[in-house]
């Protein structure tokens, strides 16, 4: 299971965007909810209209499996050239059976 | 080329940031339409959920991700010559500090050729061929085969899976992937 975030920026130039996610799993449609994954990772993305995409959770990290209700955040932030304010987004909440 | 683990020459290793690069950049939405027009024109003497099928499957959208590979590189070169331009066009548009210096140093950043060259030789539909058709099969099961919403659906899951793999392989030919916890600061930096 992955939480995807997509970013896309316009602008004069690329900035290098940070996105915290995290993934959070229930038992059942509207939780309560329990963190399963997270990530916290900035990179570069440009101003083409080319999406970057963020993974929750990173790859590396135990991937996440288990049959449940699923919802992901993310709190967003332009770093640099110009550090912005943050932003938070919340996804709908899906059900996801995975066999296990 | 030759896999260098069975060499005693020193080991080259795919360039991490190459690899967290692709990660961010590959694009399903890239692959969705020729996807649809190969596999509805190569497949029509082909039965839904057979091994063909999913073989032909897999190979498609694995040669098509890295036909969009130098599309990729392409853009990149692009949006370094054009940052690099409006940075000179625009020199004290950004405030000095030390993290923009450091921006302003990785800002005509490109991924390593080799790596990339690396990765396009290497990745072909048999590495994800089982893995595709198992989660296709479980997630994508409510979705009418054949359907432009069935084909979204694949080119998602068959970037996700060569995701995994280009990971995978690259920690297996030597790439320091580091650690994943805390903020971890990669593409282009």
């Amino acid at each position: 299971m992955l939480f995807k975030t997509r970013v896309t920026c316009i602008g004069p130039s690329p900035a290098d965007v940070r996105i915290i996610g995290t993934l959070a799993s229930a038992p059942a449609k509207g939780g309560p909810y329990k963190n399963v994954a997270r990530s916290d990772k900035t990179q570069r993305v440009n101003v083409d209209g080319t999406e970057t995409v963020f993974h929750t959770p990173p790859q590396g990290d135990p991937k996440v499996t288990e049959s449940a209700w699923y919802r992901g955040q993310i709190t967003a932030q332009v770093v640099v050239p110009v550090p912005s304010g943050t932003w938070t987004a919340t996804s709908d909440e899906v059900h996801v059976e995975t066999g296990r | 080329m030759d896999d260098p683990r069975l060499s005693d020459e020193p080991r080259w290793a795919p360039d991490r940031k190459t690899v967290d690069w692709w990660m961010g950049a590959a694009s399903d939405k890239r692959i969705v339409e020729p996807l649809i027009r190969e596999v509805r024109e190569r497949g029509t003497d082909i039965t839904y959920d057979t091994d063909t099928y999913w073989h032909l499957l897999a190979d498609v959208a694995v040669r098509l991700v890295n036909e969009d590979m130098p599309v990729m590189v392409e853009l990149q070169i692009a949006s370094a010559a054009k940052t690099k331009k409006w940075l000179e066009e625009n020199p004290d548009s950004i405030e000095a500090s030390p993290e923009n210096a450091r921006w302003r140093a990785s800002v005509a950043w490109l991924p390593d050729p080799e790596t990339v060259r690396w990765w396009t030789t290497i990745a072909t539909g048999d590495r994800i061929v089982e893995s595709l058709e198992e989660e296709v099969k479980r997630r994508g099961g409510h979705l009418e085969p054949d359907s432009d919403a069935y084909y979204h659906f694949v080119a998602d899951v068959a970037v996700e899976h060569l995701y995994f793999e280009l990971y995978e392989t690259a920690k297996e030919w030597g790439t320091d992937v580091g650690r994943k916890s805390g903020n971890e600061q990669t593409t282009g930096g």
